[in-house]
């Protein structure tokens, strides 16, 4: 299989700068901090209150699910909308342009390489999510659940990410515009879906929610393609 | 061959090029000329594909430009005024990278990268990060890069500025090596003395429009017949003035502060006997010469901009 070079190069230079080793350590140091503090408030309960409450275990997992997802919000704006606006800042696009690869390519490419770098992030904190196999209460339903909302939403913000930096002028805009487009459509997902929580539509409601995404990402993407077949047939952006 | 037809190209309210006509040779290496912001970039970037015309047509071998027909694309390689690069990224990485991206045999790949490194010279320089490479070796590097495809026609431009000499020759030795095989080369620059010995052929840009073209002998003679002879003399100025007055083919004089300008019609023998003439009536002469020409003096023809202190006509 043909790999894209675009992620080849992008997977390269990533290995070489100390961005992804600085994001890993700094986002299992903040779950951890969240763990342990869930993990001290829990004893310190204990110890006022001479019972253990095991809804309190289940709390850590929660907690770190919930704050992986928030700082996959808070980052991958940032880290993805960057894609496109670095290579013409770097004064590559125009020769990418000219190579035999297409917009598609050019675009999975940078797609793909956003996907690892999210992808390696949660693996990364895996250890932290799998502490609910110790203490159980979340099904392995609710797990792939979350595991597939995690999954789509990074393909939605890589996309996003990619869309915002080829259409707007400078990167600055582009990141302004990623940040309230997924703050503005994921505000009104969470509350949706936690007002459905306890009904019946809510397998439905999370279902929905994610072929949105899917086809928001497609809309993305096809967004960013088209930019990029308007940088090469001359078109001035 | 290429052939631009009535190219129209502005931005905004600003017209770059306005009825820009010219046609390329397969084989030639074709120079274009022009002043700064004279629209050479736009030139390149419209034949290229990655600027769009306002009105005209720009054909390369029968084929639109900027379609983005892969045929083309790889018939056509590029190199900008300012090429950007990966920082951390050696030099054969860099040119393994773009040597995928116009998907070259695996197996073919490094022999390529080698031979064209060596061609260039810069062989010594390919596990070096882009970072280090001094301003030469990235032009070079930016040439090397065009030709990874073996493209038919090789587009660059200004690819000699702000380069020392010895870069400037070893890079005309690359472009013409590469020219050799009847490739065709086209390249804009600003500075005449950089083309003449690349060049086969040569056209001026200038406020949009192509304002001379042809083979480079014939435009550095229609050039130099132009060009003023500059006599400096010692003393006895009122005595060469009526010499040269007295002379059917001096057909303008200018007196400059320590020198005179004539327009001169003549040819090299025309030339020596007047300075046998001068030399004969005892004037003592510092110098005689022909001035050279250079893009001011050929565009400033065209503005018709400022005039000598005195001119007789």
């Amino acid at each position: 299989m043909n790999e894209n070079p675009i992620w080849t190069k992008d997977n390269m230079l990533s290995d070489r700068s100390l961005f992804m080793p600085m994001l890993i350590s700094f986002t299992n140091l903040v779950l951890l901090i969240l763990f342990i503090a869930n993990l001290y408030y829990i004893s310190l309960n204990g110890l006022q209150t001479g019972e253990i409450r095991y809804a309190g275990f289940l709390q850590i997992y929660y907690l770190v699910a919930a704050g992986l997802f928030l700082f996959l919000l808070l980052l991958a704006p940032a880290i993805t909308v960057s894609s496109l606006s670095t290579e013409e800042e770097e004064h590559m696009l125009e020769l990418l342009l000219e190579t035999d690869l297409d917009s598609r390519s050019i675009i999975f490419g940078k797609l793909f390489s956003e996907l690892s770098t999210l992808g390696t992030l949660l693996l990364s904190t895996l250890p932290f999510l799998a502490t609910v196999f110790i203490y159980g209460g979340v099904s392995n339903y609710y797990l792939c659940l979350y595991f597939l909302g995690y999954g789509i939403s990074c393909v939605f913000l890589s996309s996003l990410g990619i869309a915002c930096s080829g259409l707007a002028k400078n990167s600055v805009y582009a990141t302004i515009f990623a940040y309230g487009i997924s703050f503005l459509l994921y505000g009104l997902l969470f509350y949706g879906l936690f007002s459905l929580q306890k009904n019946s539509y809510f397998i439905y409601a999370t279902i929905l929610s994610f072929i949105l995404l899917g086809l928001l990402s497609l809309l993305c993407l096809t967004i960013g393609r088209k930019t990029l077949d308007k940088r090469y047939n001359g078109r001035n952006l | 061959m290429i052939r631009f037809t009535n190219v129209k190209k502005s931005f905004g309210n600003y017209l770059v090029l306005e009825d820009f006509s010219l046609e390329v040779e397969t084989g030639q290496v074709f120079g274009l000329l022009g002043l700064s912001d004279s629209g050479k970039t736009t030139v390149c970037k419209l034949l290229t594909g990655l600027l769009a015309l306002d009105s005209g047509e720009i054909l390369v071998d029968d084929m639109k430009a900027g379609t983005g027909v892969r045929r083309l694309k790889r018939r056509l390689g590029y190199v900008p005024q300012v090429m950007g690069s990966y920082p951390k990224m050696t030099v054969f990485e860099f040119l393994h990278f773009f040597a995928s991206c116009y998907h070259l045999e695996e197996s073919k790949i490094r022999g390529r990268i080698h031979m064209l490194l060596e061609l260039a010279g810069i062989r010594s320089w390919e596990n070096s990060p882009m970072e280090v490479l001094p301003r030469a070796v990235m032009q070079k590097l930016s040439i090397v890069r065009a030709m990874l495809h073996e493209p038919k026609i090789l587009v660059l431009d200004d690819p000699m500025m702000s380069l020392d000499l010895r870069t400037v020759a070893e890079i005309k030795e690359i472009l013409l090596d590469y020219a050799e095989d009847g490739r065709t080369v086209f390249l804009t620059g600003s500075a005449l003395g950089d083309f003449s010995d690349l060049c086969t052929h040569l056209s001026f840009l200038h406020q949009g429009r192509v304002i001379r073209k042809g083979a480079v002998s014939r435009i550095f003679q229609e050039i130099s017949a132009q060009n003023p002879i500059v006599i400096q003399v010692e003393g006895k100025r009122t005595a060469l003035l009526s010499l040269l007055k007295e002379d059917h083919r001096v057909k303008s004089i200018s007196l400059m502060e320590n020198e005179i300008h004539i327009q001169f019609k003549g040819d090299a023998r025309e030339e020596a006997e007047l300075l046998k003439k001068i030399v004969d009536a005892g004037i003592l002469l510092h110098s005689f010469y022909r001035e050279a020409g250079n893009m001011e003096n050929i565009l400033g023809k065209e503005d018709k901009g400022e005039r000598s202190l005195f001119s007789y006509e």
